[in-house]
């Protein structure tokens, strides 16, 4: 018997119909960024990883990649900054209001090959979205992993995501929690520096370690070069790239990023592949 | 104070000899300091430095008329001071305790003396100082970029 492959355009308008999602809730996260949860208006809605992204789009205005955030049985959470027109009008939804989402797409976290191993999770800003999901996994399946920890580091206090479920993360004393801010206003009592001050406080082994990190590009170069210098291979630390996206699925070629497509070769990778890249302007 | 069961597992003093660990361990003592108690004073002369045991200590700026500034903390397993080992030998910050702390203190005096005619724990001294001043130059510039400000993620 012989089967027929589906002709790739075919394939591609399928992958690239969006499905209506209703916002079932809208919640401030700071003064900037909003969380909201999705479920699909029929259907089975959307399986993912931790890591992957799903293309939002606002009718009438545009369409963005955004992280999974978080999500079960179809449904879906995704915390969005506003920083343009679209990210702000989807911040401006309400509950009850529809959008477009397509996805899942693009790589994960290696959460589940880091089985038995330490993990070092380190979110900086609004990349503690993409790695809530490792974090959930973690805590769920606790005794198939060594030490873990999860290291944040954002602007302010006021900037912090997740605060209630930081909070709920720490107070289990399964998974060590180190947050630090890079001003501290006053009543602030927790850690001032960057990100990479709290890799002392945390144990994990280097030789059996898997860390996976998330925030702006240079945070990523900073934290993989300081975990190296604390001789964790840069094969077992992973980050997540961010480009601008059209199509999402390796077609139109707008996410290029040295030979890979961030978009199905990203968005998450060893940063071993993408070490010699990080250093080069304008790649 | 031994110091040998205490740096297993942690890098800060991983280059060091079993003799220079031993000598090192005859200038340590434990000490304690409740939280919001000052360890040591901007401007004061330097001749204790720290690692921390357990707790959070934080660097802060003072400036009349205002509360003080947080410049960075440290916690457990990091070197509290480094203007002890170079002249004119004065703290920059003010140290205080954010909580109650554990820390062990070398006698800086001793330390210098000995660097004078031991150069290998000179030298391994001053790397571990250096070492320690690059992070905290990296996470300092990293921090003035202000990252999270500028970009989505
Ligand atoms: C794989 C992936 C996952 C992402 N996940 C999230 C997420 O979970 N939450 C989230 O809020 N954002 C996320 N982003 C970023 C998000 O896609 C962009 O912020 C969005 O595309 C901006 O579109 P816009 O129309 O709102 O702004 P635009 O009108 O396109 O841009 C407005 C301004 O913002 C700047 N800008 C645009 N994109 C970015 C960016 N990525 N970083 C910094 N500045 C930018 C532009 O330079 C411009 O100055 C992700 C991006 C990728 C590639
Ligand atoms: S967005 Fe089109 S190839 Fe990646």
């Amino acid at each position: 018997m012989t089967t027929e492959a589906t002709p790739i355009s075919v394939r591609s308008a399928e992958e690239m119909l969006p499905q209506p999602f209703r916002v079932t809730e809208i919640r401030r996260e700071t003064p900037d960024t909003m969380t909201l949860a999705l479920e699909p208006t029929s259907g089975p809605g959307i399986e993912y990883a931790p890591g992957q992204f799903t293309m939002v789009y606002v009718f009438g205005v545009g369409e963005v990649p955004i992280s999974i955030a978080g999500g079960q049985e179809g449904k879906l959470m995704h915390t969005v900054r506003a920083v343009g027109a679209v990210t702000r009008a989807i911040c401006a939804l309400g509950p009850g209001d529809i959008v477009g989402i397509r996805g899942p797409y693009g790589t994960s976290w290696p959460i589940t090959e880091a089985d038995g191993r330490d993990l070092v999770i380190a979110a900086g800003g609004i990349g503690l979205a993409p790695l809530r999901s490792t974090v959930q996994y973690a805590l769920n399946h606790r005794d198939r992993f060594g030490y873990v920890s999860l290291i944040y580091g954002t602007r302010s206090p006021g900037e912090l995501l997740y605060e209630d479920e930081l909070r709920e993360w720490r107070s289990r004393f399964e998974i060590e929690v180190e947050v630090t801010v890079d001003r501290a206003a006053d009543g602030w009592y927790g850690d001032v520096g960057l990100v990479t001050n709290l890799l002392p406080r945390i144990f994990y082994d280097p030789e059996k370690t898997t860390a996976m990190v998330c925030g702006p590009e240079i945070m990523m170069k900073v934290v993989a070069r300081e975990l190296g210098s604390r001789r964790v291979g840069f094969d077992d630390v992973y980050v997540s790239l961010e480009r601008n996206m059209k199509c999402a699925i390796g077609f139109c070629g707008h996410c290029q990023y040295g030979p890979d497509f961030v978009c199905k070769d990203g968005p998450v990778v060893p940063y071993s592949q993408v070490r010699n890249r990080m250093r080069v302007a304008e790649v | 104070m031994k110091l040998d069961t205490w740096r297993a597992g942690r890098d800060l003093l991983a280059d060091l000899s079993a003799n220079e660990i031993e000598f090192l361990e005859s200038v340590a003592s434990e000490v304690t300091f409740s939280k919001g108690a000052v360890i040591f004073e901007e401007d004061d002369v330097a001749d204790t430095f720290y690692i921390l045991q357990e707790g959070t200590v934080g660097l802060e700026l003072t400036t009349p008329g205002k509360p003080p500034v947080v410049i960075q903390t440290l916690g457990s397993g990091d070197l509290l001071g480094v203007s002890w080992a170079l002249p004119p030998y004065s703290w920059t910050w003010r140290a205080r305790s954010l909580t109650d702390t554990t820390l062990i203190a070398f006698d800086a005096v001793k330390v210098r003396e000995r660097c004078e005619v031991d150069f290998r724990l000179a030298h391994q001294i001053l790397r571990l100082i250096a070492r320690e001043a690059i992070r905290r130059l990296t996470g300092a510039r990293v921090r003035l970029l202000d990252l999270y400000h500028h970009e989505a993620r």
